[in-house]
């Protein structure tokens, strides 16, 4: 966690995939300073989507810690702006959904995720 | 008190396609939900298995193939359970798959939580697009559990 999926009509070329990926990875940690091995990016394909969207990007992020409303929006914005800027797209044709999922419900590497914001410090008091 | 749902139960788990063998996948199927009786609940569940193409999944950057289970489970389940479900899971699984830790995620999530997760590719959908989707859907999981012996399907369509 983060999990996003990348729904589209079409399928993406391996370049559009990584560079998407690269994109997601990079807003993502940028704006909640979450380390990227966590960040999973999956693409499907062969979705007619909504109101003539070309691409919908579905986030499952963990809610609590320090994910504010205010942050929430702005990894929103970042993540538009990254892949309508990445696919050289307008901003119209990509979409945006976030699923909110309490961190204590989430098991990874071995371990019951800590609050958002928290994992260098977990790190740190690991080493 | 508990809230229990009357519908059946579902374990989501997200694969490479072809990354397991069937008989992986009827072990874990098997232990997944013999684990989920022990655990969470005695409610009946149904594993539906998510193929995903290998080159369509990126971690950390890079191509991957992590597996995500998603399990549903009662409203207020308590941290203990859910714990005690990932640990075992995480055992079972990695004997099994001989995957490494970091290959896994799983997460137990209530029913309301769980719903939205289930229905939101559908809900993203055109008219046309969502008929489609619905349609290979069930076509692909019936297929699937005539053939294989367990429900799976494409998740690219």
């Amino acid at each position: 966690m983060p999990l996003y999926f990348i729904l589209s009509k079409s399928k993406f070329s391996s370049k559009e995939k990584e560079r998407l990926a690269k994109t997601i990875t990079d807003v993502h940690c940028a704006i909640t300073k979450a380390p990227s091995n966590y960040v999973t990016v999956i693409f499907l394909s062969g979705y007619r989507l909504k109101s003539r969207k070309k691409i919908m990007l579905l986030g499952n992020i963990r809610e609590g810690g320090n994910r504010t409303k205010e942050m929430i929006e702005q990894l929103g914005h970042g993540l538009l702006m990254g892949i309508v800027n990445t696919l050289h797209t307008a901003t119209h044709k990509v979409g945006l959904q976030f699923l909110k999922i309490p961190f204590l419900w989430v098991w990874e590497s071995g371990k019951v995720l800590p609050a958002p914001g928290q994992e260098p410090v977990q790190i740190a008091n690991l080493q | 008190m508990v809230k229990e749902n009357k519908t059946m139960k579902k374990i989501l788990i997200t694969a490479g396609e072809n990354q397991f063998s069937k008989k992986q996948i009827k072990s874990l199927e098997s232990l997944i939900i013999q684990n989920y009786k022990t655990y969470i609940s005695h409610e009946k569940v149904c594993v539906i298995w998510s193929r995903v193409q290998m080159d369509d999944v990126f971690r950390n950057y890079k191509k991957g193939q992590p597996s995500i289970l998603v399990i549903e489970c009662h409203e207020q389940l308590g941290q203990d359970q859910r714990v005690d479900m990932f640990k075992i899971c995480t055992h079972d699984w990695l004997r099994i798959t001989g995957q490494s830790i970091d290959q896994l995620v799983i997460s137990v999530l209530e029913t309301p939580v769980f719903s939205t997760l289930f229905q939101r590719n559908s809900k993203c959908l055109s008219v046309i697009g969502k008929s489609k989707y619905h349609l290979k859907l069930v076509l692909g999981l019936a297929w699937s559990r005539v053939s294989k012996g367990y429900y799976s399907f494409s998740s690219s369509i």
